[in-house]
């Protein structure tokens, strides 16, 4: 039997997740979320997701990118190094992709965020895009 | 030893630019958040009716696609209005980003075409799109300019009357990009045209050209890619804006 791919929704819009979450599940994936980046980063280890779909704005402007910090910046984050290389989606209500200057260790280096789409977003697409970072 | 203290309390001294700039500043990051909110919920709705209509929960009757279809059709709006308000203000404030991109304009202009003829579906209103083929690669920012055009055949739609005919055309010579649409709508009084694009000063002709911030949002970003609009009320009836927008766009300090 096939492993469903688990899915980590991270946004503190509870409807939205309810949407997306609905979504995925009918087309046969798990589905695991948390409503801010703190509870991402605590839970992360138990979910151990196949893919992450991030907010860029939760609790504060800079959630999602600190979310994002803490799994790519292994130098900073060694605990969560295991999750380095799972592909991530960010979800944003802002329409310019962001230079993420986050931290001293990563200076002007742009975070790697697999990809960015803005909220909203054809459900198809957000399905079409997930199988794509999946598959590689 | 003794003396009298001086108890005059001096009032400190602001600079009173710098303190409007910091409370416009601070009303537009209200704003924006207030708008990130908002439109965080609207895209909930959108998503929701997206996937129930893309037969994600399976098969749907024609009444149901077509009623869902209407709901989307206005959630759809309201997210662009959403975007044109926060777009108005963060380039006012200096902190909208700009990063031109190579933009295939035939592509640009089939994408228009079809999706404005799809916006336009509920309305009976004849449109005609058309350009001066082949139409070059240019340097804008591409999302900007879509919504430029999209935002300006939107406005003029609404103010067509029904059967009318709304046209959109293309050009380019050597320097500029040219956009003209025209509309058979209820001609405008002239004095009231320069006040269609005045954040506050809306028009008070009938069709209301102005209303909302869609011409303010497209004034802006016309000024931001470094070109002009001009609104006139043709003496057959018609109401005509033109763009145009110099080929290599730079991008303006602000």
């Amino acid at each position: 039997m096939e492993k469903k791919a688990k899915i980590f929704m991270v946004d503190d819009d509870a409807d939205l997740v309810m949407v997306v979450k609905s979504v995925f599940e009918a087309n046969g994936y798990e589905v695991a979320s948390a409503g801010s980046a703190k509870e991402a980063i605590e839970t992360i280890d138990s979910v151990n997701p196949d893919l992450l779909i991030i907010d860029v704005m939760m609790e504060d402007m800079q959630a999602g990118f600190r979310l994002v910090n803490h799994l790519r910046n292994t130098k900073s984050h060694p605990e969560a190094g295991r999750f380095a290389k799972v592909p991530i989606l960010m979800l944003t209500s802002v329409q310019q992709k962001t230079k993420i200057k986050f931290s001293e260790d990563v200076g002007d280096q742009l975070l790697h965020v697999d990809t960015f789409m803005e909220k909203p977003v054809k459900p198809r697409q957000l399905l079409d895009k997930v199988a794509e970072l999946l598959k590689k | 030893m003794t003396g009298r203290r001086d108890r005059t309390i001096k009032p400190k001294t602001v600079d009173k630019a710098v303190l409007i700039d910091g409370v416009a500043t601070a009303e537009n990051r209200i704003i924006n958040h207030f708008f990130h909110d908002f439109k965080a919920k609207c895209a909930t709705i959108v998503m929701s009716l997206d996937a129930v209509m893309d037969g994600c929960f399976g098969p749907l009757g024609k009444n149901q696609i077509d009623l869902l279809d209407v709901a989307l059709h206005s959630c759809s709006h309201m997210v662009m209005l959403i975007n044109n308000f926060r777009d108005v203000t963060q380039m006012e404030e200096g902190t909208f980003e700009f990063a031109p991109e190579t933009v295939n304009l035939e592509d640009s202009f089939n994408r228009l075409t079809a999706e404005i003829t799809d916006h336009a579906k509920y309305q009976e209103v004849e449109l005609r799109f058309s350009a001066a083929h082949p139409l070059p690669e240019v340097t804008f920012r591409a999302d900007l300019f879509h919504r430029l055009v999209w935002n300006l055949c939107d406005v003029f739609l609404q103010s067509t009357r029904k059967k009318g005919l709304l046209q959109c055309r293309f050009e380019t010579d050597d320097q500029n990009l040219s956009v003209k649409i025209t509309t058979q709508g209820v001609p405008q009084d002239e004095r009231l045209l320069p006040t269609v694009f005045d954040k506050l000063a809306q028009s008070e002709t009938g069709l209301q050209l102005g209303r909302g911030f869609r011409l303010l949002f497209c004034k802006r970003a016309v000024e931001l890619m470094g070109g002009r609009i001009e609104l006139a009320s043709l003496k057959d009836g018609c109401t005509q804006v033109q763009v145009w927008l110099p080929l290599e766009t730079a991008p303006r300090d602000h």
